[in-house]
């Protein structure tokens, strides 16, 4: 930005917001999930999604954050599947989950306690294993504190029952490589 | 600062040493390491973020600056550091760097020559001077700048130009501290340290998020507890935040009704028998609003009014939580108070203050190890750039003041100017300052290292100021929001390019190394100040300035015999050591961990009959007979209160991951994914009554104006509170907070403004 042209107040705006927006994108655009394959909530049963999902690309569709997209790439065991890549854009739980409404195969189901992943950190990679003061997942997490906490020994741990593996934390890690990751769980029946 | 010399032979130095010793090789003891292996040079400096003061490791590879990491010896953060600092060198490298001077032509900034851009500066300033007189020019620095930026800055608007129009951003964050610590214990800054952090049994911490805003504090607090686990938390705060992960008993006041908790407090510590009655009737006065002095009997009665159930009405806070918070205070052997913002940006902030410092007044829990009233400093030369340096309009370098004949001329000789040309009135404060630029009093200011057009109160309001008048602009990256209406904008050297001192909340100033070279023109700000000075006309005032050490000497000699002596902190000594507390006398004298008390130079020096019958002297200048005020303050709500049109209180703050406009933080795509964009917290009652689910869009409107933002519904705020963060220009909120200010600090009070919110 030293270029000698004047900016106009609204231009200067639009390249602000254009310079976040593309740096955030610009290490988001790595397609290839880092961790497990995560899916939608209302998820069953591995087995049962696979062979029930018909790949209609609704729930795609009705996600009001644009969270589930379509796998393309070298797990061919999913691709064409509708997935979540948490570091693109996690889950964010909605009320009344769209997704779910509009699934008419009975792919994704309304259950209590949906839960379609848990975090798990990677400590080579995360900022406060590394000695410094950093604690974006946890003050990001949207079950405050209960989810991911602060140990006694000032890092992120994360409490398995209850974390539901939005990924929020994921996306908002300022780790590079990212140092928390979304894992399937073996409390969720997709393993 | 002598640039060339320095890094010239420190490259020479470099490779001598490589040559002849092996791995870690000191190069100037306590400043400068070789790291063989990988080839960088690790120099030893200070954070450039908050007020915490962190120390850090800085390392070099071939002239360019490839990491940043905390210095293990630093006493302050041992090594630590937050995620904003790790991502330092990002600012550094930035491409938004401004490489050259811009000046407007035909409505357009275009790059000119410094010679081009400095005539033009010189000449329109020394028309509005000639024309319109010195008070039509105006300064308006930052708590960012170094001591020795602020101290020429001083020097040329009030020593030469004439002017005392010289004001900073620390005016908006901690002048109601600087009031309170005035009027309660007689002088500026706290009694104690960060050492008083591991020694303590409870902290109050009060309008503070110190896990965000001043990581390396709370990292210091919590694993004090976590060691300790009888040590108590208490937190006073109308939203939860990420400090609340420590808390023990959490005070949700309403913003901006706080004061009758405290006073409420202490009614409680009296009537249960907390009080230190021996402290009481040898340190303190009590004293009404009006100033007069009143018994502590007739303070107690003022605090009748104040039971704990009347402090519930006016606050919302459970009476029962305030007993039980009092009780803690008061059977807690130690006790630390921190407080930032939250109690300093209000239009009763010095009394919020005052309040605090009651507290450990009533109960003697100040001036022995492990109790103070400790304030928090928002940026990391407030303290000693501004509050120290005399960057405001009532001050002038080391604790002097405009208003004292004495002070004037003992400045005015240090300066080499007649004592005539300092005004022995105040000039404008920052509010007022803004406002004279809108009426076109003010016709030409300079702004150094700070972003008024965003975090100004009520922004858009001073806006018609800043496009009117005649700005000059002085910053190290561009665009800003500020350099859209700038005239000339100077590029302005950058945290490693430069050399100078910081001095952080625990009264410790630190020295910082030039490391590199300033990036394309880029100048220190000193220099431009003082050649700008010179291109005025005052060739003569600003010829010794050489170097930067000439400039804190000259500063230095100011403080000799003041409460903030810093005699004995040449640049030789802290370039090896990690700072140094004052009062520090003497070049063998190591700090002071507590003032006012036994170890403190000052305190030690006064004659036996003072120190009779006590333990500590408060001889700070607005401290009378030694001792310190307990004030009777009464219960005050916002200036603008909620009301049935707008039944929100909005309220301000900061991240852990983005610091102050995003000029710095903005530059590191690791932290914008953190935190993208702005957004508004919501209580999930008060969504729902209004409808309002996660992720909508939704207005906030103020008396100021509206804006859109993304909500977050959590049971963060209260509710009838919400909560937006300030960082992101495209989402400037400050355009909607109140620019009402204390009428004693003049600081706007941006914690509570009233809000209505609706859905898009």
């Amino acid at each position: 930005m030293t270029s000698a042209d004047h900016i106009s107040r609204s231009e200067f705006f639009s390249s602000f917001i254009t310079k976040i927006k593309s740096s955030y994108s610009g290490t988001a655009k790595k397609i290839s999930v880092v961790g497990d394959v995560v899916f939608p909530p209302g998820v069953t049963g591995i087995d049962h999604f696979l062979s029930t999902c018909n790949r209609c690309d609704k729930c795609v569709a009705a996600c009001p954050h644009e969270s589930i997209r379509i796998l393309h790439g070298d797990e061919a065991k999913y691709s064409g599947y509708p997935i979540i890549d948490s570091q693109i854009q996690p889950c964010f739980f909605c009320g009344d989950f769209p997704c779910i409404s509009v699934c008419d195969t009975g792919a994704l189901i309304k259950q209590n306690n949906m839960k379609i992943g848990v975090a798990e950190i990677i400590t080579e990679n995360c900022l406060a294993h590394s000695g410094n003061f950093c604690q974006s997942c946890i003050n990001n997490c949207p079950l405050i504190g209960k989810a991911i906490f602060c140990g006694t020994n000032g890092k992120p741990e994360i409490n398995k029952e209850v974390c539901n593996g939005c990924g929020i934390c994921v996306q908002v890690c300022p780790a590079e490589p990212v140092g928390i990751i979304i894992k399937q769980t073996k409390e969720l029946p997709c393993q | 600062m002598n640039k060339k010399q320095t890094r010239r032979e420190f490259i020479k130095v470099t490779a001598a040493a490589s040559t002849a010793a092996g791995i870690g090789v000191t190069l100037f003891p306590g400043m400068t390491f070789a790291d063989q292996k990988s080839g960088t040079n690790w120099h030893k400096s200070v954070c450039r973020y908050c007020g915490v003061g962190c120390g850090v490791m800085i390392g070099e590879k071939g002239g360019k600056i490839v990491k940043v990491k905390g210095d293990a010896q630093n006493t302050i953060n041992k090594g630590h550091l937050c995620v904003k600092a790790f991502y330092l060198p990002k600012a550094v490298n930035a491409k938004t760097r401004l490489h050259h001077p811009m000046i407007r032509k035909n409505g357009k900034l275009v790059k000119a020559s410094w010679d081009e851009a400095m005539k033009l500066v010189a000449t329109k300033f020394n028309d509005i001077r000639k024309n319109h007189g010195g008070n039509a020019l105006a300064f308006y620095g930052s708590g960012q700048a170094e001591t020795e930026e602020t101290y020429m800055a001083n020097k040329l608007f009030k020593g030469c130009i004439g002017t005392n129009n010289v004001e900073g951003n620390p005016r908006l964050c901690m002048a109601s501290a600087v009031g309170g610590y005035l009027t309660s214990l007689g002088a500026d800054e706290p009694a104690g340290t960060y050492e008083d952090i591991e020694k303590t049994e409870l902290f109050f911490l009060a309008g503070s998020n110190t896990a965000e805003a001043h990581p390396i504090v709370f990292e210091r607090i919590m694993r004090h507890k976590a060691m300790n686990p009888n040590v108590k938390i208490i937190i006073l705060d109308p939203r939860k935040t990420p400090t609340d992960q420590v808390a023990d008993l959490h005070l949700f006041p309403k913003p901006g009704y706080d004061l009758a908790v405290f006073n409420a407090m202490a009614h409680i510590l009296i009537k249960e028998g907390f009080a230190d009655d021996a402290f009481i009737k040898n340190h303190l006065f009590f004293k009404d609003n009006k100033k007069n002095k009143h018994s502590f009997e007739e303070y107690k009665k003022f605090l009748e009014d104040y039971t704990p159930e009347i402090a519930e009405e006016i606050s919302g806070v459970p009476a029962k939580d305030i007993v039980k918070a009092a009780r803690m205070f008061g059977k807690a052997k130690t006790a630390m108070s921190m407080w930032t913002m939250g109690l300093n940006q209000r239009k009763r902030g010095v009394w919020a203050n005052n309040l605090v410092h009651n507290l450990h007044l009533i109960t003697g829990k100040i001036g022995v190890p492990g109790s103070d009233s400790f304030s928090l400093t928002g940026q990391p030369n407030a303290c000693g750039g501004v509050r120290e340096g005399g960057g405001l309009c009532h001050l002038l370098p080391g604790h002097h003041l405009v208003v004292k004949e004495a002070h004037r001329e003992k400045v005015a000789k240090v300066w080499g100017v007649p004592a005539s040309n300092i005004q022995p009135k105040p000039g404008k404060h920052t509010i007022a300052m803004f406002s004279a630029l809108n009426a076109g009093e003010i016709k030409g200011m300079y702004i150094m290292c700070t972003n008024p057009a965003q975090s100004l109160p009520n922004a858009k309001k001073y806006w018609k100021g800043l496009k009117e008048q005649f700005i000059v602009v002085a910053e190290s990256f561009f665009p800003t929001m500020t350099t859209e209406y700038a005239d000339v904008v100077l590029p302005a050297s950058f945290w490693t390019e430069k050399e100078g001192v910081y001095g952080c909340t625990e009264r410790r100033s630190q020295y910082m190394p030039q490391i590199t070279d300033p990036q394309g023109e880029a100048k220190w700000d000193a220099f431009i100040l003082r050649d700008l000075g010179k291109e005025m006309g005052f060739e003569r005032e600003f010829a010794k300035y050489e170097t930067a050490e000439i400039m804190w000497d000259e500063y230095r000699g100011l403080t000799k015999g003041k409460d903030m002596n810093l005699m004995g902190a040449s640049y030789n000594r802290l370039k090896k050591v990690r700072g140094l507390v004052w009062p520090v006398p003497t070049e063998n004298h190591p700090g002071t961990y507590k003032r006012f008390t036994d170890g403190d130079p000052i305190y030690d020096a006064l004659p036996a009959e003072k120190k009779k019958g006590r333990r500590m002297y408060f001889y700070g200048p607005k401290a009378k007979d030694g001792r310190a005020t307990v004030w009777m303050r009464p219960h005050d709500g916002p200036g603008e209160p909620t009301s049935a049109e707008y039944p929100f209180a909005l309220t301000t703050g900061r991240i852990l991951e983005q610091w102050h406009t995003m000029t710095m933080t903005g530059t590191s795509p690791q932290l914008n994914r953190s935190v993208p964009h702005a957004y508004v917290e919501i209580n999930p009652a008060d969504a729902r009554s209004k409808g309002i689910t996660n992720k909508d869009q939704v207005i906030i409107e103020t008396r100021r104006g509206e804006m859109q933002f993304e909500a977050r519904v959590i049971d963060r705020p209260i509710p009838g509170t919400i909560f937006v963060p300030w960082h992101w220009p495209d989402k400037p909120i400050n355009v909607l907070c109140s620019d009402i200010f204390d009428p004693g600090s003049k600081e706007p009070e941006y914690k509570v403004a009233a809000a209505r919110i609706r859905k898009v």
